[in-house]
């Protein structure tokens, strides 16, 4: 008993660490967002309590609905997107016949591990206008074109899909594992096609891990900043200022912190609703 | 007996060696971007020779973000001793309690008197000095590449008398010179940030109109008020919308590349620039240290001239302007008399004057002209001589926000398309919000 007690407390311990730190820094964001608190200027020492007021201001703000339905759409074309590509790369690496498969999984995975500035960087030098994309059209009789002032959201969500499809590649890959290969020999002797198998058996089996990797990059991608903010900071103009950067633009750049801190709840709320529609329908899929 | 001389010898012993030890482990730690790495290094080696200190360097890399960076250390505390702080935001970081005041410092220094009372004022809030002033420079100069001018066949010298004349000549680059991508180039937007506002559109405000009622400004001294709308800011705005959505004269993708002061830079560098607007500290930084040409053959392939008034009746025949970053001490610091001896040899007229006259980039310092490395340079005596016409960015509480609505009008008009007028109303209802009525005026 008094060991069992040692080994709870033992591991009750870094997750209660973790929570204390967690809900200070929670909790004092949610005060910091009810006070007119700045990074500079008389509001950094002496912050005065403003009641809703930044959440009022908020509702009124453009620019919080420009980057609600900016976020929108880069969020929901990753997700698909990564989702699907990741799914057709899992069943290819899982197919006996391809022989290319070692090369396309190492150039996948290096997209996915290299290092969020790096991968800024590399994307950057790659949709430039003077880059390889543009080399590789002129080679085939198109014009170049400037992604990043024609195209900037465009290309911030294919370089998102080309940064991060290896995760839904390998989760995928692991659940193909578990689908009985005898499903597939019985419906190979009925004659089923390739494309019957993989609407039949592959997607029914790898439901819920389908959905389970849709709401992990469902979250990730919503909060993710590193790589449009690297790309674009948001620009030109506001083309690319999903929820992230439009935080960190008015906390650091505008040095509004509690306005910031303001949109940050909201925007929590709202993927914390996106998560409970997942788990809600995970738990059902569950019970069929 | 004996046994207690020895334990006696043995303590005294400790003691001396921890009070020797004690002094070698003094340590400041001294924050600086790389753009000032030469001067800070050689200030810290004599600093540790002399002194017997030693210093924690913090360097910023280029490519980071240098004002948000140091806002966000002091913010949390993780600040240097001895900080950079652009002139700009002296108030603001006042007013936060984030640096010390150097009055008891000063006061003592003869070296102070010989800083211009411009520049002790650039580092002054409300009477008291804050920061020493680095360096100083024409903020906003127009570079051409010379390469480009020949082959569009526009006379050299080139000094444009007004705005439609610079205009033209970018035009005429455009048409003759296919090579050339941004025929005009000019900071602009929010991934700017500052560098849009002082070394972009801030010089074309003040040469928009005339000074009087500083109807040229974006404060205003005499009623205390921001100008939220102006015909200044107007014309200002129009003319970026001129080059970047009615004259396609620069495409915006550079102005939002990953690094956009490294991305501006290669760019004139590889001739793709025909003029550009930036800083007189560009003569050395438009290269990398390792791949600088030598000032003749950077002559021979770069120039450049003062960047002209609007031309409307009134305003100057030249306008530029003058930012400055600063040193200054760290309102957490522990030990300012050591800080402060850090100060003073970084800060010292010969390491000044040379490193200053090896940068290219202006003194506020009145004995520089006594070290020959710095009078002697031919690129900073021409430079010298747009002082004159230079002005200063208003250095208060809240200027970095009104910096950040500004570069987010020219934004509305330049990628946008929105006309001057509408980005203007824009900008004025930002400060209103901001500010409150009160607080904000309108010029007609």
């Amino acid at each position: 008993m008094r060991e069992n007690t040692k080994l709870i407390v033992g591991m009750l311990s870094p997750t209660l660490i973790f929570l204390i730190f967690l809900l200070v820094a929670v909790g004092w964001a949610f005060y910091a967002s009810f006070t007119d608190i700045m990074l500079i200027g008389p509001a950094a020492k002496s912050p005065q309590v403003i009641g809703l007021r930044n959440y009022e201001r908020l509702f009124r703000d453009p620019f919080f609905y420009n980057s609600l339905v900016k976020s929108a759409i880069y969020t929901g074309s990753v997700v698909a997107s990564q989702c699907a590509l990741g799914l057709f790369l899992a069943v290819l690496m899982h197919h006996k016949g391809v022989k290319i498969k070692s090369a396309v999984a190492a150039a996948v995975t290096m997209s996915w591990i290299i290092p969020d500035i790096v991968k800024v960087y590399t994307w950057g030098a790659f949709v430039h206008y003077e880059g390889t994309l543009n080399s590789i059209l002129r080679v085939v009789g198109v014009p170049p074109v400037r992604w990043l002032s024609e195209k900037p959201l465009g290309v911030s969500i294919i370089g998102n899909v080309w940064g991060g499809t290896a995760f839904s590649m390998i989760l995928f890959l692991s659940a193909l594992e578990t689908v009985p290969p005898q499903f597939y020999e019985a419906a190979e002797v009925d004659g089923a096609s390739s494309w019957q198998k993989f609407i039949a058996i592959t997607l029914p089996l790898t439901a819920p891990v389908i959905l389970i990797d849709l709401f992990l990059i469902t979250i990730w991608t919503f909060g993710y900043f590193t790589f449009v903010y690297g790309l674009t900071g948001g620009g030109p103009g506001h083309a690319t200022e999903i929820a992230p950067v439009f935080i960190y633009n008015e906390s650091f750049r505008l040095y509004k912190i509690g306005y910031g801190a303001a949109i940050s709840f909201i925007m929590t709320a709202m993927v914390a609703m996106a998560c409970i529609g997942y788990l809600i329908l995970l738990r059902r899929m569950e019970r069929v | 007996m004996s046994k207690k001389i020895l334990v006696f010898s043995m303590a005294m012993l400790l003691v001396g060696a921890l009070t020797v030890t004690g002094f070698a482990q003094k340590v400041i730690s001294v924050q600086y971007g790389e753009p000032w790495k030469p001067i800070f290094e050689s200030a810290i080696e004599e600093f540790e020779k002399t002194t017997g200190a030693k210093v924690d360097r913090m360097l910023i890399p280029y490519g980071v973000v240098f004002v948000e960076k140091m806002t966000l250390d002091l913010a949390a505390g993780a600040a240097g001793d001895v900080i950079m702080v652009d002139g700009s935001m002296i108030a603001d970081t006042v007013e936060a309690g984030y640096i010390r005041e150097l009055d008891g410092y000063v006061k003592d220094w003869a070296d102070w008197d010989q800083y211009y009372p411009a520049f002790q004022a650039m580092g002054s809030y409300k009477g008291h000095a804050y920061g020493i002033v680095l360096e100083t420079a024409a903020n906003a100069i127009l570079w051409y590449w010379k390469p480009n001018f020949e082959k569009a066949g526009i006379p050299m010298p080139w000094k444009p008398k007004d705005w439609d004349e610079v205009l033209e000549t970018a035009e005429r680059i455009k048409e003759r010179v296919p090579g050339v991508e941004y025929p005009l180039y000019i900071p602009m937007g929010s991934k700017w940030g500052e560098g849009a506002t002082c070394c972009g559109i801030y010089s074309q405000i003040l040469g928009a109109d005339t000074s009087a009622g500083d109807r040229n400004r974006l404060w205003n001294y005499t009623t205390e008020k921001w100008i939220g709308s102006s015909p200044a800011i107007e014309r200002a705005l129009n003319f970026y919308r001129e080059i970047f959505f009615v004259r396609k004269l620069s495409p915006t993708d550079a102005m939002y590349a990953p690094d956009v002061w490294g991305e501006w830079r290669r760019l004139m560098r590889e001739g793709k620039i025909g003029i550009g607007q930036g800083g007189s500290w560009e003569w050395a930084e438009f290269w990398p240290e390792a791949e600088r040409p030598p000032e003749e053959e950077r002559g021979e392939l770069l120039a450049w001239a003062g960047l002209p008034g609007s031309g409307h009746p009134g305003t100057p025949p030249i306008q530029t302007i003058s930012g400055g970053w600063t040193v200054a001490m760290n309102a957490r610091v522990k030990d300012p008399d050591l800080a402060w001896e850090f100060l003073r040899i970084l800060n010292s007229k010969e390491r000044m004057a040379k490193w200053l006259g090896a940068a290219g980039k202006l003194s506020m310092r009145k004995d520089s002209a006594e070290v020959p490395e710095y009078a002697e340079n031919e690129f900073l005596v021409e430079i010298g001589k747009l002082l004159p016409y230079s002005d200063y960015r208003d250095a208060l509480a809240g200027y970095a926000t009104v910096s950040r609505y500004v570069q987010q009008a020219m934004e509305k008009v330049a990628v946008d398309g929105l006309t001057a007028a509408e980005a203007t109303e824009w900008y004025n209802n930002k400060l209103i919000e901001e500010f409150g009525k009160d607080k904000v005026e309108t010029i007609k």
